[in-house]
């Protein structure tokens, strides 16, 4: 079920109004309310990858009991790798079997063998990189000790499969998120306000961003041998906050979701494109994935302690793995290995933790120095992008040659001029609102000028009337990140 | 949460009153003429997309009903008719067969949010895709994408009548036109009308279920393919979906009107319309060649 579909905004107010009004007295109903919720919602794709979710929400709910009970390491061990094969093996066979298989016959015949080997019709299921993970962190946390083995299989289930985040983040980690189905959820009113609001600006950001954006960035990409430098940038701008919208708009609507449901999910986005380094774009991108990698993966590896040799080994570890999370394709692990190359100086200079603080604190205006620093990892992002884009590498390299062409300098050439310009004022709106909330959780938090409740009941409708009047629903635009 | 449930049922009591007046005014603009309410007075029905508009009223001096609307598809016709047969003693169908009933664009320019009005359970997978489709998208227009073009088009013509001006219409006469004109205008729309070589599976089925239909409930169908300008039908060449070649499949009557005009650029609006002179010609010629067919 997309969020926003039809389906959604018939499914929602159902499962909040049986959830406060219904099964408000137990917790054990609750949460048993949230599973059923949530399995209807995952099976609106294809039911048949339900029997996947529940495999896993049953070996992982196993494996940490096992984990509890068992004292001896190798006992230990021994569990958790059951567990992380039995995850990764799936995500493995559904996301990278055709990527290794082809890679492999590719190789040989390199070498001058020819391997006659079919690739398989697999279908990716929605979510199971996201799942897999959170998964992970429940079954690492309790090998760690961090955590005791749930014993409730229904409150298990649901922190695997609940609704908000199951498809796309942010992945949440089971030290967090599992003891809030511990305890009965009670109403707040400030939360679900908030949540709404969080709901409404997400909404405003993949329908009218993203997918005004979506159409242009994907027609300048297929014209990226015949279109001119100029128009290439602009293609690859359109995709950069196609993405921006799309992603944090999900999340957007994930975490608003779930405060309606007495749920705090972990932030994902904090306005990256303010960001004043490749460093601090990583603290504010996808946050609830870099820190899983920071956690899981970085740290285990010796993080930044060691030689130089270990952390630029343990910088490229994290991002290519990164790259290769996101998709079965060689574009995704070169966009990886390029943020590692962006990142590594910030680290072996020891400059990575410079920007800590939100940019222009107390400042409507940011100094000159700040301008060029955003505009400066603003252009390496968008760069990097254009692998994140592109069908293959070939596609990305003859896109970037073909910007640094004499037509750079021209203006740009796109069918439909009046919707691409109002598309291009979207985005400054957009920026405009996220700059002057900068500081706040979303750009609808508590901004002071929407103080006044009058001022405030304007805004919201207005952005729905944005949302009607400029959104762009296709029905052929899903969210980027569902098929990651 | 009382306080939650009010603040809600106050946010929302806007949208809906928003909703209500755009509601109103799609009603207005877009769906009310869409509708149509037949009697028992008619036995025999045309249905087609813009190409039987021009044939106005005309059709009923030889009792036949203009069901025609801009842009039907099979699907909407599938609707149509069986809307008309459950409510009518049906006698004769006359459907448009032209070259591009079964392009792959009519699946996406149709009247499927319009003709919801003539459906009925059997149209949708389930119970619940029918709520959605017909009432949900109906009556919550702020959920319809489709009813804002019709709001923003409004809005705009109005400010421009508020303004005194007109909007600007490519008007012309296709019959003054120069050879060169014609040819590539009737080009163009050949390249939206036949976007790919393959015929829509879709409307490819609801065809057939149109057959079949009538099959079942003895009705005499009759396939009609509308005249065309030469221009356009140079430009479509071969291409066609070929919708007559099924009827001639299953043993149907198509009349073949395409060509009679070829030499009467003076009767089309366009390369591939008729304008009301061309459409009262047509209707003489059409009746003409229905009355051996009627049942």
């Amino acid at each position: 079920m997309l969020f926003n579909s039809i389906d959604f905004a018939i499914f929602l107010p159902i499962v909040f109004a049986l959830y406060w009004f219904v099964v408000n007295k137990n917790l054990h109903a609750q949460n048993t309310l949230i599973v059923v919720s949530s399995y209807v919602f995952y099976g609106f794709w294809d039911w048949r990858f339900l029997m996947l979710i529940l495999f896993s929400t049953i070996v992982d709910f196993l494996v940490g009991k096992g984990l509890q009970k068992v004292a001896q390491k190798n006992k230990r061990k021994l569990l958790l790798c059951t567990s992380i094969v039995v995850n990764l093996g799936f995500l493995g066979f559904f996301k990278y079997y055709n990527f290794f298989l082809d890679n492999f016959v590719d190789a040989f015949s390199i070498l001058g063998y020819k391997i006659n080997a079919n690739s398989l019709n697999i279908i990716l299921p929605v979510g199971i990189s996201f799942y897999t993970f959170q998964t992970l962190s429940y079954t690492i946390d309790v090998y760690r000790k961090n955590l005791t083995a749930c014993r409730d299989f229904i409150a298990f289930s649901a922190f695997v499969s609940f609704f908000p985040q199951l498809v796309a983040g942010p992945i949440e980690r089971a030290t967090r998120l599992l003891p809030q189905f511990y305890s009965k959820r009670e109403f707040n009113y400030a939360k679900a306000v908030d949540g709404m609001r969080q709901i409404l600006w997400g909404l405003l950001k993949k329908i009218v961003i993203a997918d005004n954006c979506a159409e242009y960035a994907n027609l300048i990409f297929e014209q990226y041998d015949t279109a001119s430098g100029s128009t290439l940038v602009l293609g690859a701008l359109f995709f950069t906050f196609q993405i921006y919208g799309d992603f944090s708009g999900y999340s957007d609507i994930a975490i608003g979701t779930a405060r309606l449901f007495g749920f705090d999910l972990m932030r994902n986005f904090a306005y990256p494109y303010f960001s004043r380094d490749v460093a601090e774009f990583w603290r504010r991108w996808h946050i609830s994935l870099s820190t899983w990698f920071r956690d899981y993966l970085y740290i285990p590896l010796g993080g930044s302690r060691g030689s130089t040799w270990i952390k630029i080994r343990n910088v490229f570890i994290i991002f290519i793995v990164s790259g290769f999370w996101h998709g079965a394709n060689w574009t995704f692990i070169v966009w990886g290995a390029l943020n590692a190359i962006y990142i590594l100086p910030l680290m072996l200079f020891n400059i990575n933790r410079n920007n800590l603080e939100t940019v222009a604190q107390g400042r409507l205006f940011p100094s000159i120095k700040e301008v060029s620093a955003i505009v400066l990892t603003f252009s390496l992002t968008v760069l990097a992008w254009i692998f994140f884009r592109a069908e293959n590498l070939n596609h990305a390299f003859v896109y970037i040659k073909n910007i640094f062409s004499k037509s750079l300098l021209s203006m740009p050439e796109i069918e439909g001029k009046a919707k691409a310009y109002t598309t291009l004022l979207l985005i400054v709106f957009l920026l405009f609102i996220e700059w002057i909330s900068r500081d706040q959780q979303h750009a609808l938090g508590r901004m002071k000028i929407l103080k006044r409740r009058p001022v405030r009941w304007t805004s919201y409708i207005g952005i729905v009337l944005l949302i009607y009047f400029l959104g762009n629903f296709s029905e052929s635009i899903e969210f980027i990140y569902f098929q990651f | 949460m009382k306080k939650f449930l009010l603040y809600s049922a106050l946010f929302f009591g806007v949208l809906l009153l928003i909703n209500c007046g755009f509601y109103f005014l799609v009603d207005k603009i877009y769906w009310k003429g869409y509708f149509q309410h037949i009697d028992d007075t008619h036995k025999s029905y045309l249905m087609a997309d813009s190409h039987g508009l021009p044939l106005k009223g005309f059709t009923e001096e030889y009792g036949v009903f203009n069901f025609a609307t801009e842009s039907d598809s099979y699907v909407d016709i599938y609707r149509k008719i069986k809307f008309a047969i459950n409510n009518n003693a049906v006698s004769n169908i006359v459907i448009s067969v032209d070259d591009h009933t079964l392009s792959t664009y009519r699946e996406s320019m149709n009247n499927l949010d319009r003709s919801i009005g003539y459906s009925d359970i059997d149209d949708y997978p389930d119970v619940y895709a029918m709520i959605k489709e017909k009432y949900i998208r109906h009556y919550v227009v702020l959920l319809n994408p489709k009813s804002r073009s019709m709001i923003r088009k409004y809005f705009e013509t109005s400010v421009l009548n508020w303004l005194g001006q007109k909007h600007e219409h490519a008007s012309f006469t296709w019959g003054n036109l120069s050879d060169e004109d014609r040819q590539s205008r009737a080009d163009g729309r050949a390249s939206q009308q036949f976007p790919e070589n393959k015929r829509s599976e879709q409307l490819t089925n609801h065809l057939l279920d149109i057959i079949d239909l009538c099959k079942e409930t003895r009705v005499n169908l009759i396939g009609v393919k509308f005249p065309l300008s030469r221009a356009y039908a140079s430009a479509i060449g071969d291409q066609g979906y070929k919708a007559d070649s099924i009827f001639h499949s299953k043993g149907l009557t198509v009349l073949d009107f395409s060509t009679i005009y070829f030499d009467h650029n003076e009767y089309f609006e366009n390369q591939d319309h008729l304008n009301l002179k061309g459409g009262e010609l047509f209707s003489k010629e059409l009746a003409e060649a229905l009355q051996g067919e009627f049942q």
